[in-house]
């Protein structure tokens, strides 16, 4: 007992006070790593501030087109919609319109071009003045590099030297020299490490169901509105799924694409017929207990069109239980311009969505929570619009003006569980809302949105 | 005092020359911790340079109210405790070995230099010389190592004597001869 505390005291003795000194190239790197932590942490600052800047330009100037449309939309004259008959003036009126549709869309144009022509300098400069800039740091860090070099090239000899020395001084224990015991003891690590060592890969892929609801955000032009079916506020209740491919960027960030399937559409009513009972009264409400319903249509070389929620069905047949009659408040017309129908319109779209998210592992356990955000492209590969009444459902043709290519934002929030080293299942409630009017007549807004809740297995390679 | 105090601040404000001064102060020293700790000059200098990196990265959480040296010490300290967790996933399994210990005498380490100490430290198998050096220099109890370092306080005291004897060994292989010479002229 004496001999070990002795033993340990003449250590302690011998070694507490010893110095040695470093390489001077220690301090150098020291230097040069603060240096680069203190230019990474203000570029990951400047990199944020940029994000939050572009994210809040894209929010304003959506805003700001969308204004811009909503204020053009009551001026512009709807080609397709049959006009209620509204007086003898009506040619008149609706040449005067035409006419102030041209003188818009003229100015419209010049605006644009203006625009346009206003945006391409400002970026050629912004480029201009970029690059000088650019090539200083990129000279001011090759030298930075050099130095490194020449610093590092005369201790690494040195060190070279010392170790041959060393070498000499001291004969290295071989492997042979290890005890019975310490040679199991190194098999048994070897073994446990080897057992242990996972891949580290950075791959996951997921497969997806998604029951959800989906609904819209619509705006109209007035004469579009006019005419226009009974606006419904029922969405559709349906599923839709699909594969991703996630990457770990970091511990906690993971960007995702994939492909998915959704469906996206409205349900409305027929409207409530409206008809004036003699020439000089108000239009007003039928008498309760009639048993049709009507919508304006147009009939025009064999084709019959009908304005609804989600933009003009054109119909490929005239749907069984419906007749075609003559308006009933038109005086002296012949063409049967309304649709009698009992029954519920749908209008539903189905769409390929390819994902671009970012996701962010808040809870990094056994249980992980993450957050999502991120865009869609949603390319439109279903278009149908179906009548709902006493003979089921019926396909009745598709929506008019749709564009196949749209873009949505997506939100979500993601509760997995992990099942083993690979598997994990996971719930993740997410919001997608189209951004842009998936109709792009001028006269139809409308943006459909969907609450999906995303349930599946996810596998980490 | 007031004037390490000031060199801190200025250190955790960004003061390059204060940053200097801090470390020509505190260099030496930490390189010879460092050097106890390594298996060799090299692992020592990384593990320097790495640790005054988190000295000056975290300096501003010192608090002044225990030794500048003794906080940057703890941080060396761990700097190499954690590559040593790093490069040595060891499982814990018992190592109760006893050892034929031969009752070397102590002159002999007492006659040898530092430099030659710190170098046979160097040549011990990596846990022994984490476990030396832990107990030994930093006067961690076997508990406190087990803990720090993933083993059971059973192997920890095993290999605090088996890295004892190793170096004992080595000192009478090497001086052994020279000092019995020198004992006898004496």
């Amino acid at each position: 007992m004496k001999d070990k505390k002795n033993t340990d005291d003449i250590i302690r003795e011998k070694l507490e006070n010893f110095q040695a000194t470093p390489p001077p190239y220690i301090w150098d790197n020291v230097q040069l790593h603060l240096t680069a932590r203190r230019r990474k942490n203000r570029m990951v600052h400047i990199g944020w501030i940029s994000a939050a800047a572009v994210v809040a330009l894209a929010f304003l100037a959506g805003w700001y087109f969308n204004e811009n449309l909503k204020e053009d939309k009551s001026k512009i004259v709807n080609s397709e919609i049959i006009q209620n008959e509204k007086g003898k003036n009506e040619t008149a009126v609706q040449s005067e319109e035409t006419k102030v549709e041209n003188q818009l869309s003229a100015e419209l144009k010049a605006e644009t071009s203006n625009q346009f022509a206003g945006v391409s300098p400002v970026s050629s400069k912004m480029t201009l003045s970029k690059t000088p800039a650019s090539g200083h740091i990129l000279t001011s860090r090759e030298s930075i590099n050099l130095t490194m070099i020449s610093t590092l090239n005369a201790p690494l000899a040195q060190n070279q030297q010392f170790h041959t020395e060393l070498a000499r001084h001291n004969p290295v224990i071989s492997a042979r020299n290890l005890s019975a015991q310490e040679a199991l003891l190194v098999a048994e690590n070897i073994k446990n490490v080897k057992a242990s060592s996972t891949s580290d890969n950075n791959w996951k892929m997921g497969m997806y169901v998604a029951p959800g609801y989906s609904s819209y955000s619509s705006s109209y032009s007035e004469t579009y509105a006019q005419n226009m079916n009974y606006k419904g506020s029922a969405g559709n209740a349906n599923v839709g799924g699909g594969f991703s491919v996630q990457y770990k960027t970091s511990k906690r960030w993971i960007v995702e694409s994939g492909i998915y399937y959704a469906q996206n559409g409205q349900q409305s009513e027929n409207s409530t017929p409206v008809f004036a009972r003699n020439e000089n009264a108000d239009y007003v409400l039928s008498d309760a207990g009639l048993s049709y319903f009507s919508n304006q249509v147009r009939v025009e070389n064999n084709t019959m069109a009908m304005n609804s929620t989600a933009g003009v069905i054109q119909f490929s047949a005239t749907p069984k239980g419906a007749e075609l009659t003559g308006d009933f408040e038109a005086k002296n017309t012949g063409v049967a311009n309304l649709l009698v129908a009992n029954g519920g319109f749908s209008q539903v779209f189905e769409f390929m969505e390819i994902p671009l998210y970012v996701r962010y592992r808040v809870v990094d356990r056994k249980i992980g929570v993450e957050l999502l955000t991120g865009f869609n492209t949603g390319i439109v590969v279903g278009n149908n619009a179906y009548i709902e009444n006493q003979y089921g459902v019926q396909n009745i043709g598709e929506t008019a003006d749709i564009s196949t290519f749209n873009i949505s934002g997506t939100l979500g929030m993601g509760v997995n569980y992990a099942l083993g080293k690979h598997f994990s299942v996971a719930v993740e409630p997410r919001f997608s809302y189209y951004l842009n009017s998936i109709n792009n007549s001028p006269s139809v807004d409308f943006r459909p949105y969907r609450i999906g809740f995303y349930t599946g297995l996810t596998y980490e390679f | 005092m007031e004037d390490l105090k000031n060199i801190v601040e200025e250190c955790v404000s960004g003061n390059v020359r204060a940053q200097e001064t801090l470390y020509r102060m505190l260099a030496p020293k930490m390189f010879g911790v460092c050097l106890r700790y390594a298996k060799d000059t090299s692992e020592a200098e990384d593990n320097l340079q790495e640790g005054f990196i988190k000295v000056f990265t975290y300096l501003k959480n010192f608090r002044h109210e225990g030794s500048l040296e003794g906080w940057v010490r703890k941080i060396m300290v761990n700097v190499s405790l954690e590559k040593f967790r790093k490069q040595h996933v060891i499982y814990p399994v018992d190592d109760l070995t006893v050892f034929e210990s031969k009752n070397y005498s102590n002159d002999i380490i007492e006659n040898i230099t530092a430099d030659e100490l710190i170098e046979l430290i160097q040549e011990l198998p990596p846990r022994y010389r984490m476990v030396f050096n832990l107990f030994v220099m930093e006067g961690m109890s076997h508990r406190e190592i087990s803990e720090s370092m993933q083993i059971t306080e059973g192997t920890s005291k095993s290999n605090l004597a088996r890295a004892k004897d190793i170096l004992k060994r080595k000192v009478t292989e090497l001086y052994g001869e020279t000092e019995t010479t020198k004992n006898y002229s004496a």
